[in-house]
């Protein structure tokens, strides 16, 4: 069988990608390496990539664009993979024989038998608790592997209900940790030919906090707000007349001056005046007394508008940003001048609004993103691997 | 090359990885600071490339790595943390004799990667022009917090602001509370240098194929909105994101639920297959008929609805029955873990996930182990380096050289 991938240009041109794997780490492994130019078969079985079923209620509009987004660039294959690798499947067979790259979720366990015996094949086998030890067969998730590594600990309050990071850190890391692997495995195979790469949801959030893990192993004091993540109340940022916002003064010179600048003189009277004024970098933000000293800022910085505050804030040295929810970062003029929210097709024909791929090549520009496929969109075409067919689609 | 290497504690493990790690034969400049860049480099070095990290002679060891408490023996945590499996070198970058000298060194690389503010690197003799012509194979790369040009170009990219604008703490909270922040700093830093690092390993991919060398640019804001996609599109389409506790926005149920013995339990259903199964784990078989909770969208539509029922179901019984249960149906769970139990748990060592490192000054440190497995280049660990302890074998190999 020939597969003649489809060439769009880019760093990865001509690599010739299946994709057995959903939710969101896998396919955001294979979306990165389509929006680098590789060609990415998704093939699913009959019931679909269970995030074609995923929705934001009540809007209607939301369902299935994280589909989309995640599979764009894509083509879409229905295969009814064998329960048993020693079944016959050729079309399965057929697809791994041309392939260069694999990506599977774990618990595929007779896609993985199959994949592995194609000795030429990076395999990258994507789990929610790595290939050892007492869990490595449970099936894991986005919340379990945020759990777990504690990642929740940063969040809350300690004894409350846990509070999920929103975005899906563990299942993205992955799939970005999955993409170096099989990077570094395409430049090692000229010596060692395929291999099989493990991640996991669990091992990636763990590697994504080494640097509290190397502040808790012997710190010389508590310091810092790695440390003090744990016993830190939540923290919502100062509040401005008109938006949050975040400061930075370590390069301020003269404290007193900037908090005169700032109509807080209140503060010169306050308790905690001389916490405040021995170092102004610790006093907020991030700094060692920060909590301590909150509502002095709030109360100070409440005074004005962000953008005046942020005016006197950078005339002192120091660094001031706004919080921005999603919406208000996607219309942020600096944000539209780079061009980073850009139309994408869905695999319902319709357009929706998407993010560009997150690198920027002097010599091997990305292509633009193809519409995400509709369930089994190529089945017969991608079987064959034909190109042609694949255009006239 | 390699055997020149003193062998000061863990440096057998930076040579291990050298000798099996898939990028073996790789070499890299990094002039990079702070936690962006090193950590892409760091990422490099644990797959085997030679990354030669510089560090200005004078630097305040406190100071190092923006000086991020807290510290380890008096040099900065960030330091040890993110430049672990490199070799150092002290560079005066304003200084000519240096500049030439780095200059010499690169014609030795393969990846240069900096994280200079736009203009800095043109001041140290660094820009890509002058350095693709000395090493036309060079892979040049550059992270900045918003690129090179727009209004917000001057402004800093730190962690704290880029998480500030670009909506990472805007998805979470307390139930029912004010979305808050969250209070680990580093995961849009480490974000941007994962990107960093996979653009470096894209272009050396594409170096195999076309034989040349070019220019890379990663970006802070590029980098935390891909780390945050599948929420950014939900609100590209409109939809708003209350703070919903331990809640998921887009699967239901998938939540952390309150044992008899007060633990929590986090359990996570998002295919139809897992839904079935938890019904029938549960109990509640009349469940799998209600419409209310049919697939997917019916659930999320009626999550509080749902959560009503399932949280008296979990507070009925203690977290190792529903351990037992929820493990033996095949059902997606976690329980939350601390340090203290991570660090000796089987299911970490068994898979390297953290590492105990013996330092030559910081003693043994902990910190994740490598993120991907290989089965046939595995990827090392090793100390970070006693800040420019290679100086002299770099001047002396590429003295020669000349």
């Amino acid at each position: 069988m020939t597969w003649d991938a489809i060439r769009v240009g880019g760093p990865l041109e001509g690599l010739k990608v299946i994709e057995y794997a959903e939710g969101v780490a896998g396919p955001m492994a294979g979306r990165l390496l389509a929006d680098a130019g590789a060609d990415v078969v998704k093939v699913e079985p009959p019931r679909g990539d269970r995030t074609r079923g995923w929705a934001f209620a009540p809007s209607e509009v939301a369902s299935g664009r994280i589909f989309d987004a995640l599979n764009r660039s894509k083509r879409s294959v229905v295969i009814d993979v064998p329960r048993s690798s020693e079944e016959s499947c050729p079309a399965i067979d057929q697809l791994l024989s041309a392939a260069d790259v694999v990506i599977v979720d774990a618990g595929e366990l007779e896609l993985v038998d199959r994949a592995v015996k194609h000795l030429h094949l990076i395999v990258c086998v994507i789990s929610g608790w790595g290939p050892d030890g007492p869990w490595a067969g449970l099936p894991g998730g986005e919340l379990p592997a945020q759990l777990s590594s504690e990642t929740t600990s940063s969040l809350g309050q300690a004894g409350e209900e846990p509070v999920r990071l929103g975005t899906d850190h563990a299942s993205i890391v992955t799939g970005t940790y999955a993409m170096q692997g099989i990077l570094a495995a395409i430049l090692a195979f000229d010596e060692v030919g395929g291999q099989r790469i493990d991640v996991s949801l669990f091992g990636s959030l763990i590697h994504m906090r080494s640097t509290l893990w190397v502040s808790l192993s012997n710190p010389d004091r508590w310091k810092g707000f790695h440390l003090d993540s744990y016993v830190r109340p939540p923290e919502f940022g100062y509040q401005t007349k008109d938006s949050r916002m975040i400061c930075s003064l370590g390069r301020v010179q003269n404290a007193v001056q900037l908090i005169t600048d700032l109509n807080m003189e209140f503060a010169f009277t306050d308790s905690r005046w001389e916490l405040l004024s021995t170092d102004i970098a610790a006093a907020v933000g991030l700094g060692d007394n920060a909590a301590i000293l909150h509502d002095i800022w709030d109360r100070g910085l409440s005074q004005w508008k962000f953008r005046e505050a942020k005016a006197i804030i950078e005339r002192h040295g120091g660094w001031a940003t706004e919080y921005l929810d999603h919406h208000a970062f996607s219309i942020d003029e600096h944000v539209r001048t780079m061009g980073v929210i850009i139309p994408s097709a869905g695999s319902d024909g319709k357009s929706f609004l998407d993010i560009r791929a997150p690198w920027k090549f002097g010599e091997t520009p990305a292509p633009p993103p193809r519409p995400a496929p509709a369930l089994g969109q190529h089945t017969p075409q991608a079987v064959r691997c034909d190109r042609d067919d694949y255009e006239q689609t | 090359l390699f055997n020149d290497v003193p062998a000061v504690g863990s440096h057998d493990t930076v040579l291990a990885a050298r000798k099996t790690g898939p990028l073996r034969g790789i070499r890299v400049f990094d002039l990079t600071a702070y936690q962006v860049g090193p950590w892409a480099t760091m990422l490099l070095g644990s797959m085997g490339a030679e990354v030669l990290h510089v560090e200005h002679p004078d630097t305040d060891w406190s100071q190092l790595s923006a000086g991020v408490q807290p510290t380890v023996n008096g040099t900065s945590v960030a330091y040890l943390a993110w430049n672990m499996n490199k070799r150092s070198i002290f560079l005066d970058m304003k200084n000519p004799d240096d500049q030439a000298l780095a200059h010499r060194i690169i014609r030795t690389c393969d990846v240069f990667v900096n994280n200079m503010r736009p203009g800095a690197a043109e001041r140290a003799k660094m820009s890509y022009e002058e350095l693709s012509a000395i090493n036309p194979l060079l892979i040049y790369c550059s992270a900045t917090g918003y690129g090179r040009s727009g209004p917000r170009a001057g402004d800093a990219g730190v962690d704290g602001h880029i998480q500030a604008i670009s909506g990472f703490w805007s998805t979470q909270g307390a139930r029912g509370g004010q979305r808050e922040t969250y209070r680990h700093y580093s995961q849009m830093d480490g974000s941007t240098g994962n990107i960093l690092a996979q653009a470096i390993l894209l272009a050396l991919v594409a170096r195999k194929r076309t034989g040349k060398g070019q220019r890379v640019d990663v970006t802070m804001i590029d980098a935390s909105a891909t780390a945050q996609l599948t929420r950014l599109i939900e609100s590209l389409e409109g939809v708003k994101h209350a703070a919903i506790g331990s809640s998921a926005y887009a699967t239901a149920p998938d939540r952390a639920f309150k044992c008899k013995d007060h633990r929590w339990i986090g359990v996570s259903v998002t295919s139809e297959l897992e839904w079935q199964r938890l019904c029938s784990a549960l109990g509640c078989e009349m469940l799998k008929s209600d419409e209310r909770f049919e697939d997917n969208r019916c659930r999320v539509s009626n999550r509080a609805e749902l959560e009503n029922i399932l949280v008296p179901i979990f507070a009925a019984r203690t977290q190792a029955y529903w351990e037992f249960t929820l493990s033996s149906a095949g059902i997606p769970f976690g329980l939350p873990l601390g340090w203290s139990t991570l660090r000796c748990h089987e299911q970490v060592i068994e898979n390297g996930y953290m590492q105990e490192i013996d330092t030559p000054l910081w003693g043994r440190l902990c910190t994740g182990g490598p993120p991907w497995h290989f089965s046939k280049t595995p990827a090392q660990t090793s100390s970070p380096p006693i800040p420019g302890e290679a100086t002299a074998e770099l001047q002396a190999e590429v003295g020669l050289a000349e």
